[in-house]
């Protein structure tokens, strides 16, 4: 199995799902189709959980993101939930001071389904 | 015949000296749409106004230009689609102008009195419900942008239809943000 690494651009976010278990999902989110973008991401995390090789830990950092990209957001975090018996899973949902419009976004995500995350203020 | 984007912004209300931040017109992609997020960026924090303010204003204005990109009727078609930001002592009204079939009406009328006559936190049961159960259609959208920019505004959404010819009508629909509250 491979990794994942996709360049930021400026509609669409960074991607790098790691092997060895580190994710992250960084920039900003407004693809045309997000469908078709997030589909390698899903691609991925389905062969991931077929091994299972490590704990996984996804960080996301976002600054910007439609609504379509929140939908997606949330049926990644539920395949997370739906494969937490096979290995630990975990979303880090990082968040600028002050910017409580993320950190309330990030809260609000993340109560819709049950895996460990963290709030992480930078 | 549409009335011009200025008759429908007066009859809404917008102070005839509000001062416009971003404005965009035919046609709307998702590179130009971009570049007038950007620009929205820059000029907020010229502003001055607080962060929150800031990004709530940019997701409101994300969903408005993403409903002209994947909603719109044909682009050829849809010439009087537009966009404006303006403000007014701490007010910021933001209006979108989209031509859409008239088949549609009834459904976009139907769902912003829905919003117009829920509270808050109705709003806010409404997005998550669908946020959870709702289902992406193959266009990219996932029926959360009304829901996300009524909850992020201070005042009701106003609206209006304006019959382009016998299958369409330009719907505009202005959104408000008292940046005090």
């Amino acid at each position: 199995m491979h990794n994942l690494n996709i360049p930021e651009t400026p509609m669409t976010p960074k991607i790098q799902m790691s092997t060895a278990g580190v994710c992250e999902i960084s920039g900003t989110s407004r693809p045309e189709d997000p469908n078709e973008f997030f589909a390698p991401v899903f691609e991925w995390l389905d062969d991931y959980f077929i091994s299972a090789p490590a704990p996984l830990e996804l960080n996301v950092h976002l600054k910007y993101f439609n609504t379509s990209s929140s939908k997606v957001l949330l049926d990644i975090f539920e395949t997370l939930e739906d494969n937490k018996d096979k290995v630990d899973v975990s979303v880090v949902w990082i968040y600028e001071e002050d910017d409580d419009e993320l950190l309330d976004a990030g809260e609000e995500l993340l109560e819709l389904v049950e895996i460990e995350y963290e709030l992480r203020e930078i | 015949m549409s009335l011009p984007i200025d008759v429908v912004l007066q009859n809404f209300g917008i102070p005839d000296d509000a001062v416009s931040v971003v404005s965009l017109n035919h046609p709307f992609n998702w590179e130009n749409t971009t570049d007038l997020l950007l620009d929205l960026e820059e000029k907020l924090k010229n502003l001055d106004l607080p962060l929150k303010i800031q990004k709530k204003l940019s997701k409101i204005v994300t969903e408005a230009v993403d409903n002209v990109c994947r909603h719109g009727l044909k682009a050829e078609d849809n010439k009087l689609s537009s966009f404006t930001c303006k403000m007014h002592d701490n007010v910021v009204y933001m209006a979108t102008r989209n031509l859409v079939s008239s088949t549609e009406i009834k459904k976009l009328v139907d769902m912003i009195e829905e919003i117009n006559n829920s509270d808050l936190e109705e709003i806010n049961l409404n997005f998550r419900a669908q946020l959870k159960h709702g289902k992406m259609d193959r266009m990219g959208n996932a029926g959360l942008g009304f829901y996300q920019m009524a909850r992020k505004s201070t005042s009701p959404i106003r609206y209006n239809f304006s019959s382009n010819d016998i299958d369409n009508a330009y719907f505009t629909y202005l959104i408000t943000v008292d940046t005090k509250q």
